[in-house]
């Protein structure tokens, strides 16, 4: 047992931190620029990261669940404002456990296509064909994925309306019960069981690391906040009870961390019921971590967090629906006590006891 | 990174867990507190003589030169088996280690190790407990080299059944972190006496420790004169450390019993469900963070300032496990008083032992985020009389 990041792992997190901070978001305003969204899809498509779940016979470069929670931390914790997490992460993963032709495929890692997985209007799972939905982290989606009739296939949707979503990182359109398909390729076949549960742990596993690097910016301009601003004749930051709040959010911040990093191994290392078990585990740590952490910095900030101008708003509001999307907390909580709490597993309290 | 056991630690595993099966006592931890000691002496003797103390220590230091990570595993398993947890002597033995003479080292660690000779830790004093570094115990120097010993020592764990005391005292006239030494003292050297601390929960554990005119030879000296403060760190450091104190074992021992309750009653209360599941997910953060943090050792280095996030993380999930238990159980413990009441105050005391929950948020603040310190009005530290 080992849970050190690799020096493989370690260098793409430095590459995607250096990407994520040139493609985050600088100020509130910066976000409705169309120009920089477009350069910046082709710059995560040059460095490989578009086709992290797909294979190389499609132009992909597959790596493991822990590279993906990685660039998604890091995307998430400079608000970069791209739909890998739809997109490169959902969508692709769902089309190549599907098998859709390679040409598809290679369109979503060449960034020349993009894809958003449809959710239910509660944001708690995958959308059915039929029902209403809406299409998540959509940014210049040309469609939405829903499942199909059968419950095992998937449909390509037209996307409606743009929601006035609070996110303002991310793109949220309506998906009708009659929405029209849209052709964009031979989808594949069907999914069995296995395939669903480790596609719900990827995109559980992913949002928790979008949470973790929500916490970390958060965390990290809070501090520095409170490095430079003085009241008292001394920076507020000097203050124990102003120190306490942030060494509590760097608690949380770890608890997160090491439920993630956890689950993001357990994604392609453990059988599906346990990945799943992870992966719930860790979105419940994040989504109330991350509520806690994203308030402390509000906190933290005091007057200036509430204005437009300072980004601490835009954090909770990327973390909120994070926070939601593919179960809260509470949601997590209560599959949890199902599986922990049914007699056949009891027993086994330790994941790693069974691997 | 990989959350997998290698083949040797899943064989390791494995045995251990046969063992545990076919040794850890069936009787519950006896309440009375020398029935207790005694207790937990003879299970911390036989883990030693089936090879399970001091896993990872050095083989020339009477440990087995394993991995850090297989400390972990020992309380993973010891926990998921109600078994009771290991002995919390990993601070004292690795002060010894790293900071003793070779003479020190082959004299203490084999018996420390086997659970022979007990040891307790004299830092707090009734003037010093947050602020360490005001102690006023104070070792004179003598003309033969040793040391006179004058002063009193306070929350000394296990002081009454302990054979020596790893003793924090100040050069007399010395002030703040300056002029510490640590000194390895028998219990049994006239002028030395130990009287028991009565805690919440009845319990005899701790002790006041008087120094009244104690001769300590030369060779006692821990370290070099004057080093006591960075030793006292670095032991605090380990006893921050969740699994090298057990701790993460008396956790999942808890949760383990909580859960197989909640599993047999077929009308369980939703909130309890959701509480058990939230104090599922604790643990697991714990357990993870306990393994990042061995790994972080895995190239040798020591436990540094980030041992205090673990120590407040391990601090979150104790309150909340036996706080949970409290309500699992209900009336029952209230009404006839068992080990729960002290498994809950012990929970309570996590956020005050070893560095209290405010001293740790200092740390972590000011040590691991960078924080400006805070200005603090002069020191009032005393100096030895």
């Amino acid at each position: 047992m080992d849970a050190r990041l690799s020096e493989e792992q370690e260098l793409l997190r430095a590459t995607a931190e250096q990407v994520a901070r040139k493609l985050g978001s600088g100020s509130p305003e910066a976000l409705d620029s169309e120009d920089s969204f477009d350069l910046g899809w082709a710059e995560l498509a040059e460095i490989g990261l578009l086709g992290m779940r797909l294979p190389e016979s499609a132009g992909g470069m597959p790596t493991t669940g822990v590279e993906v929670a990685l660039v998604c931390a890091e995307l998430g914790r400079f608000l970069v404002p791209l739909p890998f997490l739809g997109s490169a992460v959902c969508a692709s993963e769902m089309l190549r456990a599907t098998g859709a032709e390679r040409e598809l495929l290679g369109r979503l890692a060449s960034g020349t296509l993009r894809l958003a997985p449809v959710l239910d209007p509660r944001l708690a799972r995958l959308a059915h064909v039929g029902e209403p939905g809406v299409a998540w982290d959509a940014s210049g989606a040309t469609a939405g994925l829903a499942v199909d009739e059968t419950g095992r296939g998937l449909v390509c949707l037209e996307l409606g309306e743009r929601q006035r979503a609070v996110d303002l990182t991310r793109a949220f359109h309506f998906v009708a019960p009659d929405a029209p398909r849209h052709d964009v390729g031979d989808l594949g076949g069907s999914l069995d069981g296995e395939s669903l549960q480790r596609i719900e742990a990827l995109a559980m596993t992913s949002l928790s690391a979008d949470l973790l690097g929500i916490m970390e910016g958060a965390l990290e301009e809070s501090v520095a906040h409170v490095t430079q601003r003085e009241q008292f004749g001394m920076p507020v930051g000097a203050f124990q009870a102003v120190q306490h709040l942030a060494a509590e959010a760097k608690v949380s911040l770890e608890a997160t961390r090491s439920c993630l990093w956890y689950a993001a191994w357990a994604v392609d290392q453990l059988s599906p019921e346990d990945a799943l078990l992870a992966a719930r585990t860790a979105k419940a740590c994040a989504a109330v971590e991350s509520r806690s952490v994203t308030e402390t910095a509000l906190q933290m900030h005091g007057g200036v967090g509430f204005t437009w101008e300072y980004m601490t708003h835009v954090r909770v509001r990327r973390a909120l629906l994070s926070q939601q999307s593919f179960g809260d907390e509470r949601a997590q909580l209560g599959l949890i006590a199902e599986s922990r709490l049914s007699p056949t597993l009891r027993r086994n309290s330790h994941e790693t006891l069974r691997s | 990174m990989d959350f997998r056991d290698t083949p040797e630690e899943k064989s390791f595993r494995a045995e251990l867990r046969e063992w545990i099966g076919r040794h850890a006592p069936r009787e519950p931890i006896p309440v009375d507190a020398d029935e207790r000691a005694a207790f937990l002496n003879d299970w911390h003797r036989e883990l030693h003589r089936a090879g399970y103390i001091g896993l990872s220590f050095p083989q020339d230091c009477g440990g087995h030169g394993k991995l850090e990570i297989y400390e972990a595993i020992l309380n993973d398993e010891l926990g998921a088996a109600e078994a009771p947890p290991g002995p919390p002597i990993a601070h004292i033995a690795n002060a010894i280690r790293i900071f003793g003479s070779d003479a020190q080292r082959r004299r203490h660690l084999p018996t420390l190790l086997s659970g022979e000779v007990r040891w307790c830790q004299g830092f707090s004093e009734p003037g010093a407990g947050s602020d360490l570094a005001s102690l006023s115990t104070r070792a004179t120097r003598e003309a033969d080299g040793g040391y006179r010993v004058n002063g009193q020592k306070i929350w000394t764990s296990e002081a009454i059944w302990s054979d020596w005391c790893m003793l924090l005292a100040r050069e007399p006239g010395s002030v703040g972190q300056k002029g510490i030494s640590v000194l390895l003292v028998p219990l049994a050297t006239p002028g030395v006496d130990a009287r028991p601390i009565v805690t919440a929960s009845g319990s005899r554990e701790f002790a006041e420790v008087f120094f009244d005119d104690a001769r300590v030879a030369a060779e006692s000296l821990l370290g070099t004169a004057g080093q006591g403060w960075e030793i006292a760190m670095a032991l605090l450091a380990y006893e921050r450390g969740p699994a090298d104190m057990g701790w993460v074992a008396r956790m999942g021992s808890t949760l383990q019993r909580l859960q197989g309750l909640l599993s047999e009653d077929p009308n369980v209360d939703p909130w309890l469900r959701i509480e058990l599941a939230r104090a599922h997910v604790a643990l697991r953060a714990l357990q993870i963070q306990v393994q990042r943090s061995l790994s972080a050792r895995l190239d040798g280095s020591r436990p540094g300032p980030e041992g205090s996030v673990d120590k407040l993380l391990m601090t979150r999930v104790d309150q909340r496990i036996h706080g949970l238990m409290m309500d699992v159980l209900g009336a029952p413990p209230l009404l006839e008083e068992g080990r729960e009441l002290d498994l809950y105050f012990w929970s309570r005391a996590q956020s005050i032992f070893g560095g209290t929950q405010q001293i740790q948020r200092d740390i972590v603040a000011q040590r691991v985020l960078g924080l400006p310190r805070v200005r603090r009005a002069p020191s009032a530290a005393k100096p030895g009389k």
